[in-house]
């Protein structure tokens, strides 16, 4: 190969990856072997990756104005997608969002991820041309791109992705340039629900902190103290509506924050997985030796669970290594969109980033006692098709972005 | 480089400081999850590793086999079965219906019994069953009904029922020793727990891992007895027959070697099943030979007997005033049944003259009456291995009071237990010898090894054998002569001494109430056995030699019928145990001798034989799995036990035949996934009855298919509707 190749071809973010599948494979195979009814999910988790693999080379050469074109049709049939889906899906663990065709299980919320990321990119890609200052307007405009499938996905009783659809909204709104007074906006009020649940107190020191920066953009007084109410209402609503949820919802956030309280229930899962990874230790217990994951002490721990796996097995050498990929994957996604002269490409490489991102930090931190339970799969290492070809999806936008770096479109 | 301008957007932050932001966050987040990594897998990876180990391994206890109870000749008197127990957890039990009607399949109860427990969720886990035996479990231990726990336990089977059941006792359901030798040796007996560890999975299945470590159980000893188990028998028929002929209360025998101190035989009457104890009715379990303690009358003169004769005090022909039946010590009248004017020391023993020993008693003096009654091991344990044993009282000079010398010469005032009386006897008949009786002879654990043997052990020398000779001229008299002639027997010098004692009913001797007892031995001239009976309460005759001496001579002329019980106890005196290995196989011929195997296990008859070398013949053919799973008992024996086999000929064994399946049992057939309409027709054409558990396909079924049934049995479907 020669050096003009790689100047078009991002090799790092194209090995990361298949390192990465390549050790989800083995984990899959480990968690699977004691499971007789899924014992060849690895073999399909395989066969998928080939597919995906080529697919992403694929796509790395398709010119981005056709990806451009394409996205808002992509987009609607996303939708269509996830309205049929609703109306004739099957239902598997609570959550009806499943197509069966040909014996695979197809989520079309998966592909609605790509399918967001990509025409919020374009909608601020469009906008640009006419008028290069983002207003307000325009970010209620981009917010309803995400908010129709978010409640869509909801519906389909998937929380996991409905906070996934809402989590790449904003670095993509800074990333395309939204004013940091605007972002604030958005943001403290989320942080405010989040600390009126932790704690009463925590939210009064944070109201006042927020009233203090507040002070510090030196702003209108008026958009200044509607951002400072909007806040105490929304932790205030929370503390209302925490009250009015089902007992067992209820328990299953608090399980977030402490697994023992539920022990037997929602935090079952938490406690399991973290005794299996905490006994892997430094080195880990060996490929197949992991007592925990052979025994099965977690259920399905071949699809969001799969991160306790490689704990357990490979001990926190092995979640390092991990880590590591995600950080070169991640770091890769952001170089792209730095470099980029596209604008659309640039902006959804900064979705497809915080997506993963997202998805990393939830999937790991709830194996570890440090994020809800939400049943969200990790990137190329869980069992699963849907997700791992949408994943793949994105590497290939990605590795195009790369290609075509110098091309405004 | 040039960037697209929307990139240097001045009015807020650069590019560069948005990338750099990003990465800001991305570092802070990882961050935190690398420090809860490490503090997971690093500071606390030890307390992760000590919770998985304890919810993924179980350590499971293999019970040790339990020790044998032998005779001396081998009999075994205890088997070891296994028997079903159920354990169920009602707060698991999702379909109490299925499993009561499963559970009522199998042990043959009403339905509803089950039922009404399983309802109720509040109770913990408790059994079902315990220790049923099961011919057919018809493949529940297979089913995996969840919240029910099925499995097997050891348990003793008595292969005589109620011979010798007090002295070997009886275990309780978790088949520790009760009472006994079971209670008394129950430590040997048990043996050393093994255990294994096997992995727990997530949803509590059990898988055992070879890697793991796994200590293999070490079997209880088996004990071999000096009991002869025909001896026992015997006793116990002659001992039952006569309470019921003399109509008594209670009744006690023993028989005892009396050169070795050997007990080979200690019965009580009534006696009980250690295979079926009745909580409500514990009579017959005590071992009052050695619990319970009498006054022993007539036969405690001996005390006063051997002491004259040792301190020379009066020759046997010496004559003394015996009152003409009355004599008056300290204002209580001394009565004798046969009034004399005057008796020589010899005939005041033959005819049991109480005024005559208590004559005696009052040359000997209160001190040396004591001493020799304390040597002859009155008022002390005997030292017996079985539990319970009451050592009786015997008053101290100091504490006599009037008249206490005179009525403890003839045996009140005084308690003693029926082995104590019988060794003091067995002395005289050992010239004076007083040897230490024993029960255990072995204890051999399962692969050979003798961890304890006893040997004759003499206590002191009571009287000189001089002495002792008088004595035995004087009580082969009462037999000849005296009280005890209903003992004699033809062709066989016996010698013995008769008692009569009145009861204490109420704090007063009753004129109503006897204790009758007979203590005798032989051959005289050169004993061997001597035997003691004692008969509570006989309402038909009281006296001792009218009552208890008819029953011992029946024992001994029964017993006298065994060549091998006088000679064999000869060749084992203390003389020649000193060099004589005692492993009896090293003796062939006694290894002919063929033991007796009726009602033994078909497994353990069979492994009897083995070890001695026997050929048997089976009279039906039995596969392995039948032989172990089973009880199948021996129902008799060709040549019977105690004859020898000729050379060349084998044991003929023919089994019990309720026990072996017969022709009609049918093999239940396979319908799972049948609809439930074909699955009835199929099932009623092989001449089953049905019971239905919901409608649809039939998804399984009970018997499991393969199981053998009798025809006419119940099968049970249960099906489900198909999606």
């Amino acid at each position: 190969m020669n050096k003009k190749f790689f100047e078009r071809f991002d090799i790092t973010l194209f090995l990361s990856v298949i390192a990465l599948i390549t050790i989800g494979i083995f984990a899959i195979f480990s968690a699977t072997q004691s499971s007789p009814a899924n014992m060849d999910y690895y073999l399909k988790q395989m066969s998928f990756a080939l597919i995906g693999l080529v697919m992403v080379v694929v796509v790395s050469y398709i010119p981005p104005r056709y990806i451009s074109s394409l996205t808002y049709y992509a987009y609607g049939l996303a939708l269509v997608m996830l309205v049929l889906v609703l109306l004739f899906g099957k239902t598997i663990n609570g959550n009806k969002s499943w197509f069966y065709v040909g014996g695979f299980g197809i989520q079309p919320s998966e592909f609605a991820k790509v399918a967001t990321v990509l025409a919020i990119a374009n909608f601020f890609y469009k906008g640009e041309e006419d008028n290069p200052k983002i207003k307000f307007l325009d970010i209620l405009k981009s917010l309803s791109f995400v908010l129709v499938p978010a409640v869509l996905i909801k519906l389909e009783n998937d929380t996991g992705t409905t906070l996934v659809i809402l989590s790449f909204i904003i670095p993509m709104f800074f990333w395309a340039g939204v004013s940091p007074f605007l972002l604030y906006a958005v943001v403290t009020p989320v942080f405010a629900v989040v600390l009126a649940f932790i704690d009463i107190n925590y939210f009064i020191v944070y109201v006042i902190v927020v009233a203090v920066s507040l002070f510090f953009f030196k702003r209108h007084w008026i958009p200044s103290v509607s951002i400072l109410l909007l806040n105490i209402v929304a932790g205030l609503s929370e503390k209302i509506l925490f009250s009015k949820l089902q007992g067992y919802q209820q328990n299953r956030i608090k399980a977030v924050f402490d697994p023992t309280s539920d022990p037997l229930g929602s935090g079952y899962n938490v406690i399991q997985s973290k005794v299996a990874i905490g006994s892997g230790g430094l080195w880990g217990k060996g490929f197949m030796q992991g007592s925990q994951t052979q025994l099965r002490f977690i259920p399905e721990q071949w699809t969001d669970f799969i991160f306790c796996v490689i704990g357990e097995e490979f001990g926190l050498f092995g979640a390092f290594v991990v880590i590591f990929l995600f950080l070169i994957i991640i770091y890769r996604l952001l170089n792209n969109a730095y470099y980029s002269r596209n604008r659309f490409l640039s902006i959804a490489c900064v979705g497809f980033a915080s997506l993963f991102f997202f998805h990393m930090f939830i999937n790991m931190g709830m194996t570890i006692g440090i994020a809800p339970v939400i049943g969200i799969p990790l990137p190329f290492v869980s069992h699963g098709v849907s997700s791992l070809l949408s994943f793949l999806l994105m590497i290939g936008i990605a590795m195009n972005t790369y290609r075509h770096k110098d091309i405004f479109l | 480089m040039t960037f697209y301008d929307f990139k240097n957007n001045k009015s807020f932050l650069s590019v560069t400081r948005r990338i750099n932001y990003f990465m800001i966050i991305l570092l802070v987040f990882l961050g935190i999850i690398i420090m809860k990594l490490t503090s997971i897998q690093i500071l606390d990876s030890e307390k992760y590793k000590i919770i998985a180990k304890k919810q993924s391994q179980t350590r499971e206890i293999i019970s040790p086999l339990r020790g044998g109870i032998f005779d001396r000749n081998m009999n075994s008197f205890v088997s070891n079965v296994f028997r079903v127990s159920v354990i169920a957890d009602p707060y698991k039990i999702k379909n109490p219906d299925t499993v009561s009607t499963v559970m009522a399949a199998v042990f043959g109860k009403s339905k509803f019994e089950y039922y009404d427990k399983l309802i109720n969720k509040n109770t913990s886990a408790f059994y079902l069953e315990r220790k049923v035996e099961v011919s057919d479990l018809k493949g529940l231990d297979t089913l995996k009904l969840e919240g029910l726990d099925v499995f097997k336990e050891s348990s003793r089977f008595y292969n005589y029922g109620s011979i010798g059941s007090q002295i070997i006792g009886y275990n309780d359901l978790d088949n520790k020793g009760v009472s006994g030798i079971e209670l008394a040796l129950n430590k040997d007996l048990t043996g050393k727990e093994g255990y294994m560890i096997s992995r727990k999975d997530g949803r509590g299945f059990k898988r055992p891992d070879l890697n793991f470590v796994q200590k293999e159980p070490e079997g209880g000893a088996n004990i071999i007895l000096t009991i002869d188990k025909r001896v026992q028998q015997i006793a116990e028929e002659e001992l039952s027959a006569g309470v019921k002929s003399f109509n008594a209360s209670r009744g006690k025998a023993l028989v005892v070697s009396v050169k070795t101190g050997e007990i080979l035989a200690m019965c009580n009457y009534p006696s009980y099943d250690p295979n079926n104890i009745k909580r409500e009715d514990t009579s017959g379990m005590k071992n009052s030979v050695i619990s319970d303690i009498y006054e022993p009358g007539s036969t405690f003169k001996l005390i006063t007997a051997s002491a004259i004769l040792e301190e020379k005090l009066d020759n046997p022909q010496d004559v003394i005033n015996t009152e003409n039946g009355t004599y008056k010590v300290f204002g209580m009248d001394i009565i004798d049944s046969y009034p004399a004017s005057s008796l020589t020391f010899q005939q005041i023993i033959e005819r049991s003259s109480n005024i005559g020993v208590a004559k005696l008693s009052q040359k000997l003096g209160a001190e040396r009456f004591f001493k020799y009654a304390r040597d002859y091991g009155f008022g002390i344990y005997t030292g017996i291995e079985l539990n319970g044993e009451n050592k009786g009282y015997l008053k101290r000079p100091l504490d006599f009071t009037n008249g206490s010398l005179e009525f403890m010469a003839i045996g009140y005032q005084v308690a003693v237990n029926a082995l104590q009386l019988t060794m003091a006897y067995a002395a005289i008949a050992n010239n004076g010898l007083l040897m230490k009786p024993y029960i255990v002879k072995k204890e051999v654990t399962p692969d050979g090894n003798v961890i304890l043997e006893n040997f004759p052990s003499p206590v002191r020398q009571v009287i000189s054998s001089e002495s002792a000779k008088k004595l035995n001229d004087m009580f082969i008299g009462v037999v000849e002569r005296g009280t005890g002639t209903d003992a004699k027997i033809e062709g066989l010098k016996v010698a013995g001494k008769t008692g009569t004692t009145q009861r204490l009913v109420e704090g007063e001797y009753s004129s109503s109430s006897h204790i009758s007892s007979f203590v005798g031995y032989f051959p005289a001239d050169n004993p061997e056995i001597v035997i003691m009976v004692i008969l509570d309460d006989p309402k038909n005759g009281f006296y001792g030699g009218k009552v208890a001496a008819p029953v011992f001579q029946k024992i001994a002329i029964r017993i006298m019928g065994f060549n091998d019980v006088i000679n064999t106890y000869r060749n084992e005196s203390i003389a020649d145990n000193k060099d004589k290995p005692v492993i009896e196989k090293s003796n062939p011929d006694k290894d002919r001798v063929l033991p007796n195997l009726v009602n033994l296990r078909v497994k353990d008859a069979i492994e009897i034989l083995n070890e001695r070398n026997i050929g048997y013949d089976l009279d039906k053919d039995l596969n392995s799995k039948e032989l172990q799973g089973k009880i199948i008992s021996v129902d008799s024996q060709e040549p019977s036990s105690g004859s020898k086999l000729e050379d060349g000929k084998k044991m003929k064994l023919f089994i019990k035949n309720s026990n072996v399946e017969n022709s009609s049992t049918i093999l239940v057939p396979d319908v799972r996934k049948m609809s439930l309409r074909k699955s009835i027709n199929k099932l009623v054409s092989e001449g089953f009855i049905v019971d239905v558990n919901g409608s649809g396909e039939v998804v399984d079924m009970f018997p499991k298919p393969g199981n053998k049934v009798s025809t006419k049995s119940k099968v049970i479907l249960f099906c489900k509707e198909e999606n």
